[in-house]
């Protein structure tokens, strides 16, 4: 234990690096119980966006957490609803279909669906044996549970067969279907129609064991989109007329068009047939997230020290896990408590102390000064009219207000409202100082803007992403180790807020530069799209009069660009929703009569440290089309040019950010 | 029976090479001077066979026709033939591979050469222009498994059945991130990067470690080496990885040099099984672009040996 890092706890960041018994370790959404999937009587899609948690939350809901070994008092009750988690091998699924199967394409896809189903149903057998549940009787009853044979032809079986051994006999029978699958013009090892097996098996089971006779089970596929359309067309024929005891669900990426052809002539209807559950907008939403990203990490910090010390006294004492207790930590004071405590470890910087810092920095103090002296020095004024100690965030928008043209910002003007301490600038520090602050740091590649740090911001550049919002914290804690080799007791632990800062522009560097090209075959060409949008940002951010508050959103006037007749346009823009690079909200906050555009999208503002632009939803770039397809499909001549002439028309400095995809000498090759 | 690599001849241009005897030529679409250089051989050869894989279908196509991968047997069978040689600098490993697996499977015992050119260089692009042309990116549109060498992984499958990967090093980064992105640790526990060493060329192994770095983690020290050009290490090295391997699978990803692609294709057929197969690979079928080599360096002709 003398090795365990605090930054480690946090370095497991998916689902599939966890075990399946996730019993204590997730943390259940403060209004879980609303969206619980085990509410449903039919098919529920679970959609959201890549690190939404898609994964995780599946598994909370199935047998290996709900009958963990560490969950206390399991009850008949909780026998009621089965969760059956299944991600199917999609590779092996590609060879699954007309062309290469000519015949049967169909049954060999049941059939593996189906063995793949009935194994899991013999391990949750297991699992429930090993489990608290209390009654001995049943886990006998269980244990010597036979199926005889003939009700288990269908696998080949020649001599009954205990239930607890089924898994065996099915992973047999799916490894033999996979060697048939090389030479498949013999008949199939195996065939059968897995719906009608695995509920004729349910129905058995429950004749035999009365404690199970009121189970539903509810199968969950995950990766739904990486099924083959006709395979889909299976799956959605069985939840068109899922209902109990066998509920198939599906989860997938949000924005993922689903196929809604079944394998008759009906189609599958939403609220009809299944409804849809968004992890990101309805489970987190915009309020419970920032909660919700509070427990996950102080729930991580809580195991760091519980593993070193098995005394400590818990910070959160409930079992984040636990639907009973959900009520108790809806409590007000709780929330305010965690929040408070997680402020304390992640702490950030008001807008008074990032004004202060600037005072403090001489280099950063300096380009202020220069900053006001380039309007100044054809007046009457010097740069300390501008400047009083006891306003700094005032005194800071100053630098940008004398950049306006407006005759109310000349010098003198200025001057007059600056020293009436006139109210307009409540109005303007709101709109000016955090793009002024970060034009300042911005002139300095070696200075990252402490607006970064700090929880609040964390939740905010994560964006309902909790893969983001722990990797955010990792980095913190990996820096802060290399500064504090010993870790304090909770009540002193604190990340100082440009260790935060520094490592969120790491993970923004990480996520751009690195995990971008890796998400997709389309990666790199997302890595392009974020190129291009970031440094029209940054120019925007690079205007010295800071005239409209920050942008790192657009739309596209009068045009729904959802519908680019421009295929690779269109792909691109579905791409980049797919895996969360932008974030489409429909627009409809607009005012602006002429403004008809229908989606705005917003840059994932985890991109926002590398491009040093603000990861606050201000206001936003409204491009023509024409300069939309320049972004998204133009050359490099072209976006040069548009470039240029937002430049232009902004008086702003072209500092384009030279990236790792910009500057490296890409190679194309391969080996060969 | 198994396959290995009982000569290694080599020789300093294509003139260089001949071959007196009657020959079956297997050659894919040439895309370079290599590519074009070697055509020569088709019209001293008794026969000639374009071949090429197709992922998405699994399907084989041979001199315009397709067929599914199997029947790759009966078409080699029928071969009336003593000696065949496989130009394998225009083919991918999905052809290398078959081939071997098929000629391996073969009663008759068979004379059997691969060809490789090496290029005199690769072509590197040197971006000056601070903005890339979306068109130069190199695509590829995701990973398949080639039959027979498939394993089936998914959730259901038990823990300690799950496989660990071998990745030969190649230049292209994204093409591991992207593998180990996909997966998510579903199919592979492991992973261990091999290295070629000695390179082609002198400092070339430091592009392939630089470009891969980042995707070793803590399985850093598992890094391995075998030489680029030469498939007798690549199949040894292998069979060294698998038997010290605590995973009863084991799943290659040959992003690495042609020679590598060879000797991945020799342990491959050599550690096949006919039941419950427990080698895989996977592949992601690059869009390769027209002359991206230039020139063309030594020849090599491995000899391979049925044991």
């Amino acid at each position: 234990m003398e090795d365990l890092k605090l930054s480690t706890i946090f370095s497991k960041k998916r689902a599939e690096a966890l075990p399946d018994d996730l019993w204590g370790k997730y943390v259940l959404p403060l209004n879980y119980a609303q969206y619980n999937l085990f509410n449903f009587g039919n098919s529920t899609h679970i959609i959201g966006g890549r690190g939404s948690g898609k994964t995780m939350f599946l598994k909370y809901h199935c047998f290996p957490t709900m009958l963990s070994v560490n969950r206390e008092n399991i009850n008949d009750i909780d026998l009621e609803k089965i969760g059956i988690y299944w991600k199917p091998d999609t590779d092996f699924l590609k060879f699954i279909n007309k062309d290469y199967l000519p015949i049967g394409w169909e049954g060999i896809f049941k059939t593996y669906v189906g063995l793949s189903l009935i194994s899991e149903l013999s391990k949750f057998v297991k699992t429930l044996i090993n489990s608290n549940h209390k009654s001995d009787k049943l886990k006998e009853l269980l244990k010597e549970l036979i199926i005889p044979k003939e009700k288990a032809v269908f696998l080949n079986a020649v001599e009954d067969i205990l239930l607890i051994n089924l898994d065996e006999k099915c992973e047999f029978l799916r490894s033999e279907l996979n060697d048939w699958l090389n030479y498949p013009l013999d008949k199939p090892p195996v065939v059968f129609a897995a719906k009608e097996k695995i509920l004729y098996l349910i129905e058995y089971i429950f004749q035999k064991v009365p404690a199970l006779e009121k189970s539903c089970f509810y199968v969950f596929i995950d990766e739904y989109e990486n099924l083959l359309p006709k395979q889909q067309e299976i799956i959605n024929s069985w939840m068109k007329h899922s209902s109990a005891p066998l509920i198939f669900s599906v989860a997938y990426k949000k924005h993922y068009q689903i196929n809604a052809n079944t394998t008759g002539p009906e189609k599958i209807t939403r609220i009809h047939d299944y409804h849809i559950i968004d992890l990101e907008e309805d489970v987190y939403g915009e309020k419970n997230y920032s909660i919700l990203a509070a427990e996950i990490i102080l729930s991580n910090i809580q195991n760091y020290y519980l593993q070193k010390n098995p005394s400590f006294e818990k910070i959160i004492e409930f079992n984040l896990s636990s639907v009973s207790e959900l009520k108790l930590r809806n409590n007000p004071l709780y929330k305010r408590k965690i929040l408070k405590q997680i402020r304390d470890i992640f702490p950030l910087y008001s807008t008074l102390e990032l004004a202060e810092e600037i005072f403090n920095d001489g280099a950063l103090y300096g380009k202020l000064k220069e900053l006001m002296n380039m309007r100044l020095k054809n007046t009457d004024f010097k740069v300390n009219d501008f400047i009083n100690k006891d306003y700094l965030r005032e005194s800071i928008i100053n630098a940008s207000l004398l950049h306006r043209k407006s005759k109310s910002f000349e010098a003198e003007n200025l001057k007059k409202l600056f020293d009436n301490n006139s109210i307009k600038y409540k109005e303007w520090v709101n709109s000016t100082f955090v793009s002024t602050l970060l034009y300042l740091y911005s002139t300095y590649t070696d200075k990252v803007c402490p607006y970064y740090g700090g929880f609040n911001r964390f939740v905010l550049m994560s964006k309902n992403n909790v893969r983001h919002l722990l990797e955010l914290c990792h980095k913190s804690l990996i820096h802060y180790e290399i500064e504090n080799s010993i870790i304090p007791e909770i009540d002193l632990l604190y990340v100082p807020v440009e260790i935060q800062a520094k490592s969120a522009r790491s993970v923004s560097r990480e996520e751009f530069e690195h995990k971008l090209p890796d998400i997709s075959s389309y990666g790199t060409k997302l890595q392009w799209l974020v190129e291009r949008l970031g440094n029209l940002y940054f120019l925007s951010q690079k205007r010295k009069s800071q005239s409209e508050p920050e942008k790192n959103h657009f739309v596209v006037l009068g045009n729904n660009i959802e519908k680019h007749e421009n295929k690779e346009i269109q792909k691109l823009l579905f791409e980049s929703k797919i895996w969360t690079v932008l974030i489409a909200k429909k627009n409809t906050k607009s005012k602006d009569v002429l403004d008809n555009a229908f989606y705005e999208y917003h840059l994932h503002p985890i991109f926002a440290p590398y491009f040093q632009i603000s990861p606050r939803q201000k206001r936003k770039f409204e491009f023509s089309i024409s300069e939309f397809e320049i972004i998204f499909n133009g050359d490099n001549l072209s976006y040069k040019e548009l470039y240029k002439e937002y430049a232009k028309k902004w008086e702003s400095e072209e500092t384009f950010i030279e990236t790792k995809v910009s500057s490296k000498n890409q190679s194309t090759m391969y080996f060969g | 029976m198994s396959l290995t690599v009982n000569n290694i001849e080599n020789y300093n241009n294509m003139s260089e090479f001949c071959i007196k005897e009657k020959f079956v030529f297997f050659y894919g679409e040439s895309l370079d001077l290599r590519g074009k250089e070697t055509e020569k051989l088709i019209n001293e050869s008794s026969m000639s066979i374009l071949i090429k894989y197709i992922p998405e279908k699994g399907f084989i196509n041979i001199n315009s026709d397709e067929f599914p991968h199997y029947m790759l047997m009966n078409f080699i069978e029928k071969l009336d033939t003593d000696y065949i040689l496989i130009e394998s600098t225009t083919l991918s490993v999905a052809e290398i591979l078959l081939l071997l697996h098929y000629i391996n499977q073969l009663e008759n015992d068979i004379k059997l050469s691969i060809l490789y050119v090496e290029p005199e260089e690769y072509k590197l692009k040197d971006i000056k222009d601070n903005f890339q042309e979306f068109e130069l990116s190199n695509h590829f549109e995701g990973f398949y498994n080639i039959r027979p060498y498939n394993l089936l992984i998914d959730s259901t499958t038990n823990n300690k059945e799950k496989a660990e990967i071998v990745v030969l090093l190649g230049f292209e980064d994204n093409r591991i991130g992207y593998l180990l992105e996909m997966d998510e640790g579903q199919k592979y526990k492991s992973y261990v990067p091999l290295l070629g060493l000695p390179a082609f060329r002198t400092g070339w192994e430091n592009i392939a470690l630089s470009r891969n770095i980042r995707h070793f983690n803590s399985d850093f020290k598992k890094l391995e080496f075998a030489g680029a050009s030469n498939p007798y290490q690549v199949m040894n090295k292998l069979e060294e990885i698998k038997n010290k391997s605590d995973y009863e699978k084991i799943l290659i990803a040959a992003f690495g040099t042609k020679p590598s692609a060879i000797g991945t294709s020799l342990f491959l057929v050599n550690n096949f099984k006919n039941k419950n197969n427990k080698v895989g690979i996977i592949y992601d079928f690059p869009k390769k672009k027209e002359n991206r080599t230039m020139g063309t360096g030594k020849v090599y002709n491995y000899i391979i040996k049925k044991q």
